[in-house]
């Protein structure tokens, strides 16, 4: 992720209130994770396994902490048992969106094949943020929806915002 | 030793403490025995102590007590690293081991095939992990759990045995709620956190046709 990018990321978190973050790391959000360890307001935990970090999120929530998970999207399948049946607590999924139009990786289609299909079928609201500008408004109205809708959210993160 | 004997003995030691209970038996014999709004029941294996775990992170001056199971924690056996990473000092884990899937059947676990779950704890950097297999050790270690600090995870070896339970239905939304307004009240503060409605003034309001 570019570091303007993750600035705007770390930024609108906290301006929008999710103070507890779990990580699986990823190579495209790097840089935010870093910004968010280096940021007292934030309560980071790397988990070992996307579901994990879904349960644990969840259980945050119901601590009070708005939560949101940072991965690639690939961890979206491994976390798609926790995120079914944890259907009614709100966590923010903050995803890279590997496979997407112009990712130079081989491995990248066979991850990015699947995301938006899963998500679908979840029935988890979503939304693409392809460029900075859309960043700050982007979280904003996913922390929204997280409010509202009583389930997990997600954002995924491709084009000008990682290159 | 019963799982049922198990919990009317850790049932008068649970006041204010939040109980996060997992899927299954466990959760209907709890709810018989100790019904109360602290309690959240969750469906799903492998998710109920890093539930637990993500709820005492949150409200790390209130005490939190993991009621698993063996094979809903052998499931997200992986949770054993972060768990022994963070320590949250106000967790407590029983992990009720009957060394089966009781509830479907009763087809065997690993735990019945010589792994040890409380060595693998200790292995990761858990301190405080142990086994007991008597209901005098269980009411030792029960009540260093519910009232002592730093993180505990004791493996209760117990034989396969359902209670006799009422029937009682539960859904997921309205266990969540319940238990929302539990905390949001005892902690003060907002967990469901509601929508602002609006205000008009109706003297504003023109007519439609």
């Amino acid at each position: 992720m570019k570091l303007s990018s993750a600035k705007l990321v770390v930024e609108a978190l906290r301006k929008n209130e999710v103070p507890f973050i779990g990580v699986l790391p990823d190579g495209w959000l790097f840089e935010a994770y870093q910004l968010v360890c280096e940021d007292p307001y934030f309560k980071v935990v790397q988990v070992t396994h996307e579901g994990e970090g879904v349960s644990i999120c969840a259980g945050a929530w119901a601590g009070g902490l708005r939560s949101a998970m940072m991965m690639e999207n690939s961890g979206l399948r491994a976390a798609a048992e926790a995120l079914g049946r944890l259907y009614c607590y709100p966590v923010l999924l903050l995803m890279s969106y590997r496979g997407d139009f112009g990712d130079s990786a081989h491995f990248g289609r066979p991850i990015g094949r699947t995301t938006e299909p899963i998500l679908d079928a979840l029935e988890i609201p979503y939304a693409v943020v392809r460029k900075e500008e859309e960043i700050a408004k982007s979280i904003q109205e996913a922390v929204k929806t997280l409010d509202t809708a009583h389930g997990p959210v997600a954002l995924l993160f491709t084009g000008e915002t990682i290159r | 030793m019963k799982r049922i004997d198990c919990l009317k003995i850790l049932a008068p030691m649970i006041q204010n403490e939040l109980v996060v209970v997992t899927l299954g038996v466990t959760k209907h014999e709890w709810e018989m025995i100790n019904p109360r709004d602290g309690n959240c029941y969750l469906s799903g294996m492998g998710g109920t102590t890093p539930f637990g775990f993500g709820l005492a992170l949150a409200l790390p001056h209130r005490k939190v007590v993991v009621l698993d199971s063996d094979g809903s924690f052998l499931f997200g056996l992986n949770h054993l690293a972060t768990l022994a990473v963070h320590k949250p000092q106000n967790l407590s884990v029983f992990i009720f081991d009957n060394e089966c899937y009781e509830s479907v059947g009763g087809s065997p676990s690993q735990t019945a095939r010589g792994v040890d779950l409380a060595a693998m704890a200790r292995g990761a950097g858990i301190e405080n992990a142990i086994t007991v297999r008597e209901l005098d050790e269980f009411r030792d270690a029960a009540q260093k759990g519910v009232k002592e600090n730093g993180l505990r995870f004791t493996v209760v070896k117990i034989e396969p045995w359902i209670a006799e339970v009422p029937a009682r239905y539960y859904h997921l939304l309205e266990e969540r709620n319940r238990f929302a307004r539990y905390v949001e009240q005892t902690e003060n503060i907002s967990v469901l956190r509601p929508s602002k409605i609006p205000r008009r003034d109706p003297s504003k309001w023109k007519p439609t046709k």
